[in-house]
């Protein structure tokens, strides 16, 4: 897979897919997950949001992808309000999860399915595609990811590996624009980390917007474009190139993504892969 | 980072207190039967090395299966001619054997629990003073018949000749139709088999509540059993049965736990790709030329022994 040469071009002109404005989450009342976060988010970005364990990353992606709802402020997704109200629409519901596509952490709570096969057709179902189509999406996003060998397994007999592989193909057949990951690399061996680097690279020339949540600072360099870093404290501390932000030691230190005996330098994943 | 001064020393090998040689440890029952249930569950339930063999009964379509399961079992329970029960086990233990089922096993799966459990619940009625009939075998007489309320028993007590015809007829009825189920079940695959449910008017929400249970089963018993391990790993064989119980109890309790965690992760899962209250699935089974044969066969022969029954 080639690296795209246009990859560092962030389309900031065009009106963004997400717009967070004053946005505040908590789960359990006065402990905020979630602080005054304001961030917009354009079509065909790559973008990696960092940050220490527990600061908020997954959270956000999951309100981004609408499965919950700020406590306060707006979240304004393809031009339109995002709120519980909006997605008991049945037509906005299916439009919307026709357009984003997310591939949790824990790929045992995703692979919910009896087979790989209705694993991977479960999406396309439910948004109202015909079984041909169905059947030719799932047939083609199989031999894509090279699984057509699990289709008829069941997902509890697969590798970590082979089930992020699997996670990953029935989010891509309702071909998703924009695509969310909860740290993606978690217990991946070095072979599969590089394969789903790769593949994350040939998403975004392909124009999707892949947004990723993580604290592994090996891979940011290669998939990112923008990185947002979250501090400890819930906010937004760092907006910004990954070439600039990856290179300020003192921020990392600061924000808990490295020690200070880490030996962590921009370029050292290129020169790893 | 100062490590505590015990922390720097290796353990010498026995504590001052185990220098006396003590009785080997046997593993509490609880934890035992707890891990032979993951076991089991693990080696026959998931398995599926039978169902995934090729063979005649697997090559068939689920539902045909299912539908020849339905036609068999309605067949074998109407009927009462022994001969006729027992020619039919005999077929099916061939077709089962043809398609790669070791009978031994099957037969000591089937006839070890059945006699025990139906026999059991049969046994009362073999006695004239349940099942008033022929006397067999006389057990003991008492000089006059007994009267307590409104229970009445003859003097005599004896095995009847009706009694032990009802209760062979009982216990071959149940010990072959469980038979037949295990080996329908033993040559598909459980999602198959629960997807076939499907064309037999079950609701599409049960199988898929079904199929996601037989799926995170799986999930919580791997999990239960890192919890065993984990135990065991620091379990020095000081630890007394109430502590065992404990940790059982405190197992049960993290289990629970992770089950209703994982339980909102599905549910997040599942509405990320489209699911708000109803499940769309979709069919992929094939009918070919030996499923309607198989079917057609299996319901001429229900209805053939069913003649057969009513003229002999």
């Amino acid at each position: 897979m080639k690296k795209n040469t246009q990859q560092d071009t962030v389309t900031t002109q065009t009106e963004p897919i997400f717009h967070l404005r004053d946005v505040f989450y908590s789960y359990v009342q006065n402990e905020l997950v979630l602080e005054d976060i304001n961030l917009e988010i354009h079509k065909g970005e790559s973008l990696v949001i960092l940050g220490a364990n527990g600061s908020g990353k997954s959270t956000l992606l999951k309100m981004l992808c609408g499965l919950i709802h700020p406590t306060s402020g707006t979240i304004e997704a393809f031009g339109r309000e995002l709120t519980e109200k909006s997605l008991q629409e049945p037509d906005i519901l299916r439009e919307f999860r026709q357009k984003v596509g997310f591939i949790f952490q824990n790929s045992d709570a995703q692979l919910f399915s009896s087979t790989v096969w209705d694993e991977l057709a479960f999406a396309p179902l439910q948004i109202g595609l015909s079984p041909a189509t169905v059947r030719e999406r799932v047939e083609d996003t199989a031999e894509l990811l090279g699984i057509q060998p699990l289709l008829n397994r069941s997902p509890h007999r697969l590798s970590g590996g082979e089930k992020k592989k699997v996670a990953l193909a029935c989010v891509l057949t309702v071909n998703p624009e924009v695509l969310f990951l909860d740290e993606p690399t978690n217990g991946l061996d070095p072979r599969t980390q590089f394969w789903l680097v790769e593949f994350l690279i040939a998403l975004r020339q392909a124009g999707k917007t892949v947004i990723t949540a993580t604290h592994d600072l090996a891979i940011v360099e290669d998939i990112a474009e923008r990185i947002v870093i979250f501090s400890e404290q819930h906010t937004v501390a760092a907006d910004g190139k990954p070439l600039e932000l990856l290179a300020n030691r003192d921020l990392l230190l600061n924000l808990n993504l490295i020690h200070e005996r880490s030996h962590f330098h921009v370029g050292g994943s290129r020169h790893h892969g | 980072m100062d490590l505590p001064l015990w922390l720097l020393e290796n353990s010498s090998g026995l504590s001052e207190t185990s220098h006396k040689s003590k009785p080997r440890r046997k593993r509490g029952f609880i934890q035992k039967t707890l891990s032979d249930i993951v076991h089991v569950l693990r080696d026959s339930f998931f398995s599926e090395e039978l169902a995934v063999r090729p063979g005649f009964l697997q090559s068939l379509d689920p539902r045909i299966k299912i539908l020849a399961l339905v036609s068999l079992l309605l067949a074998l329970n109407l009927i009462s001619h022994l001969g006729l029960l027992w020619g039919s086990y005999l077929i099916l233990l061939a077709l089962a054997a043809g398609s790669g089922i070791h009978l031994g096993s099957l037969l000591k799966k089937v006839w070890l629990v059945v006699p025990l459990f139906s026999g059991i619940m049969v046994l009362p009625s073999v006695f004239n003073w349940v099942r008033p009939g022929e006397p067999l075998f006389t057990l003991f007489t008492m000089n006059q018949p007994w009267s307590i309320g409104f229970l009445h028993l003859p003097a005599t007590l004896a095995i009847t000749k009706q009694g032990v015809n009802g209760a062979v007829l009982l216990v071959s009825r149940v010990g072959i139709s469980v038979t037949l189920t295990l080996i329908m079940t033993l040559t598909t695959r459980w999602t198959d088999l629960l997807k076939a449910l499907r064309f037999f008017f079950v609701p599409r929400i049960f199988v898929t509540t079904l199929e996601m249970t037989y799926r995170y089963i799986f999930v919580l018993i791997t999990i239960l059993e890192e919890m065993f391990l984990a135990r065991k790993a620091r379990d020095a064989g000081r630890s007394s049965t109430s502590e065992q119980r404990g940790f059982v109890a405190s197992a049960m309790v993290a289990l629970f736990a992770r089950s209703l965690q994982m339980s909102e992760e599905v549910y997040a899962a599942m509405t990320a790709r489209g699911y708000s209250g109803e499940v769309y699935t979709m069919n992929r089974f094939r009918m070919r030329l030996h499923d309607w044969f198989f079917a057609s066969f299996v319901i001429l022969c229900s209805f053939i022994l069913y003649v057969a029954d009513k003229i002999l």
